[in-house]
């Protein structure tokens, strides 16, 4: 993304793939964010794809 | 993974550090690279071997009676989150997560942290090669 609280399709492309030291290192480019919940577009996006990963575990997500 | 890659991502790769969601995609990464499910390898790789018999993704109904209730704040009271009978914790999880969600005990975490104060790498065994 150009700007993390810009819009969700206001991309430019990756310089690289990402490695599996960016894997383990937490640096491939997603993460928890810390803004309050919903605020940012990318936010809204990810909710809406009702997955894991990018806040408490929940057993019944996928 | 397919919902994830719909998703731009945050920052260019190596550039910027963020939080937990790298730890489910190595878990998804465990479970292709050994074709075991993440559960499935973590018995095996680590819960055995350190003896931790009461960790997993879920209790299972024999043990069931020994979870704990959990309870979060709302409204300035605490309200039960989840019941260990038909809870979260009470099955098998649709998704295995590599970042959270495994139940254990005082004593198991406890195995697990006297491991990484093992006092060389030797000592821990398996569990940690340093890299070349």
């Amino acid at each position: 993304m150009r700007r993390l609280d810009g819009p969700v399709d206001g991309t430019v492309p990756a310089k690289r793939s990402i490695t599996v030291e960016d894997l383990l290192t937490f640096r491939l480019g997603w993460g928890l964010l810390l803004n309050p919940p919903g605020t940012l577009p990318i936010q809204q996006a990810i909710a809406k794809l009702d997955i894991v990963g990018f806040g408490p575990p929940d057993p019944q997500c996928i | 993974m397919r919902r994830l890659g719909t998703l731009p991502l945050f920052a260019q790769p190596s550039e910027q550090w963020f939080y937990t969601t790298g730890s489910d995609i190595q878990g998804v990464l465990i479970a292709r690279a050994s074709g075991a499910a993440l559960g499935d390898f973590l018995a095996e790789r680590v819960f055995g071997p350190l003896g931790m018999v009461d960790t997993g993704f879920f209790v299972p109904a024999p043990k069931i009676d020994r979870l704990t209730t959990a309870y979060q704040p709302k409204d300035g009271k605490i309200i039960v989150s989840d019941e260990p009978v038909g809870g979260k914790w009470s099955r098998s999880p649709r998704f295995e997560q590599g970042d959270a969600g495994l139940v254990s005990t005082a004593n198991d975490y406890l195995a697990f942290a006297r491991m990484l104060l093992a006092p060389d790498y030797t000592t821990a065994g398996n569990f940690f090669r340093p890299l070349p």
